[in-house]
């Protein structure tokens, strides 16, 4: 057992208790995290703090009924995932959601999930490259099908396993490992060299057009 | 499927990149508001939980007084033919007592009494309103007597 595991355990043991220090300490430990998940989903950092907030508030009510079979931290992304879909849901319902969005995409890279990792030996030429591949990778990423996205971004970001992202999406290894390849595979169509050669080329033509 | 089977480029990206990170302005106040959701959470669940034990009991009321209306309100009778029969009218069953002749005349002679003296003044009325139509009848007959041109046979 990892000591972010055992210190989970303690926590959740003493917020079970009513011990709302404990509780606030498991708050503060996951909260980046996630409001991360909610908001490769919402891409909406507002919407996604008030998600993420809800997973928390039931998280508190459920801690009791909590029985440790699963890790606290699959529980609670599981939390959070449901709950961050409401949310999604509501605010569609509404309207509101696009309007939103629409906003944000007006404010610049807000809806932007994914940033680059500094390297301090980079030039400036694999940089803009860098940040060029990286816009690709996102266009991919939220071109893919719901289910395939999510899966994608819990293993290769949040690098759960597969065991642990069946339990958060309530499916079977089999169909989490099926979405898996079906959206790597796409993500891979769209880096091969050949691909980048046809998409080259259509951007050539489009210019010269 | 593992990480093995992506495409060196792919994985090479996916080195160099993660998912963003809140921004800190995002972040503060955080627990704050959490806490205070938790608070506004927990009084409402108070509140509904006190509705739903209103409701049950009110629920529960509803059903004892039907019960009991049915029970003994309504009491149901057996009949000779293994029927229900609703005792609804006591009247009823006073009524088909066998009564004595004098105690029937009594009723009988009470009841017409009653009855006369209930229709009395509307029988006046009634007097009144067909001599009114007889007075309004005679009128116009006279009238249309004289208007009444005389045929050249009467002439």
């Amino acid at each position: 057992m990892g000591e972010g595991l055992r210190s989970d355990a303690v926590l959740i043991a003493r917020a079970r208790d009513g011990d709302r220090n404990a509780f606030a300490a498991l708050v503060r430990a996951h909260q980046q995290e996630v409001v991360m998940i909610a908001y490769g989903i919402l891409q909406n950092w507002e919407l996604a703090k008030d998600a993420s907030q809800n997973a928390f508030v039931k998280v508190y009510f459920g801690l009791k009924q909590f029985r440790g079979d699963s890790q606290f931290k699959t529980w609670l992304f599981r939390i959070t995932i449901n709950e961050t879909k409401d949310l999604l849901r509501k605010e569609r319902s509404r309207g509101l959601f696009k309007m939103v969005q629409d906003h944000a995409g007006e404010e610049g890279s807000s809806q932007s999930i994914l940033e680059m990792i500094p390297a301090p030996d980079d030039s400036p030429r694999a940089i803009f490259e860098m940040k060029d591949q990286k816009q690709k990778l996102e266009e991919a990423i939220k071109k893919l099908p719901e289910r395939e996205r999510e899966v994608f971004l819990l293993r290769y970001f949040h690098g759960l396993l597969l065991s642990e992202i069946s339990e958060i999406l309530n499916l079977a290894v089999g169909t989490v490992k099926a979405h898996l390849a079906h959206g790597v595979e796409k993500l891979k169509l769209v880096f091969t060299p050949s691909a980048s050669f046809h998409q080259t080329v259509a951007q050539g033509r489009r210019v010269s057009s | 499927m593992t990480k093995e089977h992506l495409t060196e480029e792919l994985e090479n990206i996916l080195k160099k990149t993660r998912l963003k990170t809140p921004p800190e302005s995002l972040m503060s106040g955080y627990l704050s508001n959490v806490t205070a959701k938790i608070n506004i959470a927990s009084r409402t669940r108070h509140i509904s939980h006190f509705l739903q034990v209103g409701f049950v009991i009110l629920l529960f009321v509803s059903l004892g007084f039907g019960v009991w209306y049915f029970a003994y309100w309504l009491k149901p009778t057996v009949s000779s033919q293994s029927t229900l029969v609703p005792q609804v009218s006591t009247y009823k069953q006073e009524i088909s007592k066998p009564d004595s002749l004098r105690e029937e005349m009594e009723i009988l002679s009470s009841f017409d009494s009653e009855w006369w003296e209930g229709a009395d003044p509307l029988l006046q009325e009634g007097e009144d309103l067909l001599e009114e139509a007889l007075l309004l009848d005679e009128l116009e007959l006279s009238s249309a007597h004289r208007q009444t041109p005389l045929t050249p046979a009467a002439r």
